[in-house]
């Protein structure tokens, strides 16, 4: 939604077409972790490019008693010790600190509210930031349903003036299941429009993932071979080195396929899958996305055992360091059944897809921090050079990595360099790290001015959120219905459980070692 | 008398071609070793044109630094005056120590010009070019926009890069310069340098007017100041940057200039509004370090209507040795102050470069503010052939 009328004749040709409107961002849950590892840090990155407006005010809304000044000290910790850009830059940081104000409440205590619409409403006098508002909700999922009941109920979820707006980010999980994410939907459409939700997955805000677009749309050479007449079969894999870190409260309740499945991989799929849109705008973008999502193919209960693997992991080491289980972790049961490892396969029903298998694959406690998107081409139709292969030659894959060394691979056969014919594969890369000259903004930089810019391109939809739960939520009933699996089933630092080669065997392929 | 023959140049651009290729092969580029591939990936081809051995060494620490960031050919010609050349030299360039799995790599070769030799350029400049990617000159010293061996130079690439902060008459540049812009306009993009080093304060001027308090502002300014850098030890201002600054302004508002006046130290210009308003710019120079000469230091506007008056000040400060910040302070009736700073890279040239590199398109914004600033440069041209003739009792 975009709101500004103001034409400045001077903004005309400069490298920012547009820069957000002052406007006030309140972080609910303030003093928390995602506040000080990635909000503020991301904030500082924006204000030392220029990026912020003049006048911009971050309102942290948090329980601890902090004082103003308190709290600016205790995020400049946060930005020593978070942000990419180091040392702090001392004017950068005390210009920023200007606009740093702390309010401390209780998120339940209704009375709260009206007090922050009177403190806001000072900001905005003082600051110039004209009643444009960002909620940033960084707390715990099970405060959203209150806090946006009362921003709604005291008059503050929407703008009180002609040219001022007001946006909400939530942040994932968004819901449990496809019941429970329609209930929250339903709940923040009470007090906001939906063009005024900005539902966050980093995962888009990555460069290489908007790169994909950009890949398939912009280069004449992929799409007339991006359907199921060239294309073999797709692997993404998201591959992570981390066990838990101290999140065992959370993710013991979620699980990999809640975890990352639902938002990080299916935002994937989605670019991957998706229609040519008809312009690079949210919705064009987000209908496309959606119609992909829904186009995968219904999950019966009972082939849920056949599409999907579960994993957990026991102890093993990591970069030669030894790591204790899951079951190990801090904060989570000892006889855990949560799975930290998953992988599935999903058929789109549609003419582009239709019969290519989607192979997802997701672990903690693997061997190697990737997440990649395999595309392999199928084999040429005759073997012309059968017997002539140094090596086994591979079919044709394009590998699109988001980390790291982002970037785009293409494996070729070639003849090797002699008198006889004899092929080899090799590697055409492109490395965003050695081709371009800059560096890329970390992911939530560029969402939160997205945000501040009211581009809704790279945030999920309502129906879009809701279409990715509806396979979850198939996969999650027959996974219920199943017998218990016998965790653990992987060491930590192996690619996983043994069944999933089996898994992708069946259909006569293999994973990838990214 | 008889004409000179033009220099010759004894360098064989495809043995050039042919060491680069083998230096390739020769390389472990395929291989990894341990964890670490060799990578190469061609974006461009960079030029730079040194008129002396003091600038070149200074070009190749540049150069070096700007490996990480990969421009895949850079090709060094370095004006020698001594009658000897110095043969080429071929190398292949790569960082090990940057982060990752690949090492980037880019080739560079390095070429000796006899200082008569300008008008070989070209014939070196075409067979060294990377097919089909941009081709840049990045020229060091005082641009010879004056020699009319230069536009053919400035024809053969894609972008011309230079720094009107080297001039050595800059109020004449300014205006050769703005006829080389039209000159190859068909061909080349010409980029400043100094007109990049404007970028953060044209964005912070921008973002002023765009504060709802102060939007009124911009169409009731009746005063600007500017202040920029002169380094004493300096016999000649460069007031390049203010003038381009005025000239961006003046283009984007549709200002025409009517009036320019010497002071004591500075000019005052006087500019007329399309609603018939006249405005004052005063330029004056601050004395200040050798690093800032000719760099923008504080702007001021002031503005008044009925109802309203402000005013509206950036200005650099916090500067270290490559960066700097820009910090703008906004007074008005009220009291009511705001402060907004960010980082200015103005003094880092690897960073300037860089964002020269990615743009080859011609930059409108540039040409009309060129355009402006050119008219300003003619008034100020008069003016000092005026003290000329009075100084000389005319």
């Amino acid at each position: 939604m975009t709101v500004t009328t103001f034409h400045n004749p001077l903004r005309e040709g400069l490298r920012f077409e547009r820069l957000p409107d002052p406007c006030i961002m309140v972080i609910f849950g303030a003093s928390g972790d995602l506040t000080h590892r990635k909000l503020i840090p991301a904030l500082y990155n924006l204000a030392y490019d220029g990026l912020l407006p003049p006048g911009f005010t971050v309102v942290g809304y948090a329980r601890r008693p902090y004082s103003d000044e308190e709290f600016r000290q205790d995020l400049r910790r946060a930005v020593e010790r978070f942000s990419r850009r180091q040392p702090i830059d001392p004017d950068v940081w005390e210009a920023f600190a200007q606009g740093l104000f702390y309010f401390s409440a209780d998120f339940q205590d209704a009375s709260a509210y009206p007090k922050l619409g009177e403190f806001l409403e000072r900001l905005d006098r003082e600051r110039g930031t004209a009643g444009n508002r960002i909620y940033y909700l960084a707390t715990p999922p099970d405060a959203y349903e209150v806090i946006t009941q009362h921003l709604g109920e005291s008059g503050l979820a929407q703008p009180d003036r002609h040219e001022s707006w007001v946006r909400l980010i939530v942040e994932k999980p968004f819901g449990h299941d496809l019941e429970s994410a329609i209930a929250l939907n339903n709940h923040l459409l009470k007090y906001f429009r939906e063009e005024q939700i900005y539902r966050i997955d980093h995962y888009l805000g990555k460069e290489t993932v908007q790169n994909i677009l950009a890949l398939r749309f912009a280069n004449g050479i992929f799409e007339p071979i991006w359907n199921r007449n060239y294309i073999d079969h797709v692997q993404i894999t998201v591959a992570e080195t981390i066990g838990i870190e101290g999140r065992g409260g959370y993710y013991d309740r979620a699980g990999a396929l809640r975890d990352m499945v639902q938002n990080h991989m299916l935002q994937l799929l989605s670019v991957i899958a998706m229609e040519p849109p008809i312009a690079f705008e949210a919705d064009p973008v987000r209908d496309e996305k959606v119609k992909a999502l829904r186009a995968i193919r219904p999950i019966r209960p009972e082939e849920v055992n056949e599409i999907t693997v579960r994993g957990q992991y026991g102890p093993g080491f990591i970069g030669g360091r030894p790591v204790p289980g899951y079951r190990e972790e801090p904060r989570v049961a000892p006889n855990s059944l949560t799975e930290t490892y998953v992988a599935l396969k999903l058929f789109i029903d549609n003419w582009r897809w239709a019969d290519v298998p989607f192979y997802l694959r997701t672990g903690k406690r693997l061997p190697r921090r990737v997440t990649e998107i395999a595309i392999q081409f199928k084999r040429v139709p005759h073997p012309l050079f059968k017997g002539m292969v140094s090596t086994n030659v591979e079919p044709n894959w394009l590998i699109i990595r988001i980390q790291p060394d982002e970037g785009v691979s293409l494996h070729i056969a070639a003849k090797l360099p002699g008198p006889r014919i004899r092929l080899r594969t090799v590697t055409m890369g492109f490395l965003y790290g050695t081709s371009f000259l800059v560096q890329s903004p970390d992911a939530y930089e560029r969402l939160l001015l997205d945000c501040m810019l009211g581009d809704s391109t790279l945030f999920t939809r309502r129906d879009e959120t809701e279409a990715a739960w509806v396979p979850i939520t198939q996969i999650l009933r027959g996974w219920a219905e199943s017998p218990p699996p016998e965790f653990p089933n992987y060491d930590a630092g192996t690619w996983g459980p043994p069944e999933a080669e089996l898994f992708i065997a069946r259909d006569g392929r293999r994973w990838r070692r990214p | 008398m008889q004409a000179q023959p033009p220099a010759a140049l004894p360098i064989d651009t495809d043995q050039i071609e042919r060491e680069l290729a083998r230096l390739w092969q020769s390389s472990p580029l395929t291989e990894r070793t341990g964890d670490l591939a060799l990578s190469r990936t061609s974006v461009l081809t960079l030029f730079v044109y040194a008129p002396d051995n003091q600038r070149a060494e200074w070009a190749r620490e540049v150069i070096g630094r700007l490996s990480t960031q990969h421009p895949s050919r850079v090709v060094l010609v370095v004006a020698n005056r001594a009658h000897d050349l110095e043969s080429p030299t071929v190398s292949i360039q790569c960082d090990l120590g940057s982060a990752g799995r690949y090492a980037p790599c880019y080739e560079q070769v390095t070429l000796f010009l006899p200082d008569d030799g300008l008008h070989l350029l070209p014939s070196l400049i075409i067979p060294l070019s990377l097919p089909d990617l941009p081709t840049f000159l990045w020229w060091l010293g005082p641009l010879p926009c004056h020699d009319r061996r230069f536009p053919p130079i400035a024809r053969s690439v894609d972008c011309l890069i230079f720094d009107s902060l080297e001039s050595l008459q800059p109020i004449a540049d300014i205006i050769a310069t703005r006829r080389l812009v039209q000159h190859v306009a068909r061909s080349t993009a010409v980029s400043d340098l100094n007109w990049g080093r404007l970028g953060p304060w044209l964005e912070t001027t921008a973002r002023l007017f765009e504060i709802a308090h102060w939007r009124w502002a911009l169409g009731a300014i009746t005063s600007v100041e500017l202040r920029y850098g002169h380094d004493a030890t300096r016999s000649v201002l460069n007031p390049t940057q203010p003038l381009l600054y005025l000239g961006w302004m003046a283009s984007r508002l549709g200002w025409r200039l009517d009036n320019v006046e010497a002071l004591d130290e500075g000019w005052s210009f006087v500019l007329v509004a399309p609603d018939q308003r006249r405005l004052t710019w005063v330029l004056r120079p601050q004395v200040c370090q050798p690093a800032f000469h000719g760099q923008l230091k504080h702007v001021a506007f002031t503005a008044r209507d009925e109802r309203h008056a402000v005013r509206l000040a950036i200005e650099l400060t916090g500067h270290s040795e490559r960066q700097a910040t820009l910090r703008l302070h906004v007074e008005d009736r009220d009291h009511s102050t705001i402060e907004h700073a960010f980082h200015h890279h103005l003094l880092d040239l690897q960073r300037l470069l860089v964002e020269e590199l990615q743009e080859s398109a011609p930059d409108h914004l540039y040409e009309q503010a060129l355009d402006e600033a050119t008219a300003a440069a003619v008034e100020l041209r008069k003016l000092e052939r005026q003290r000329e003739q009075e100084r000389h009792g005319v």
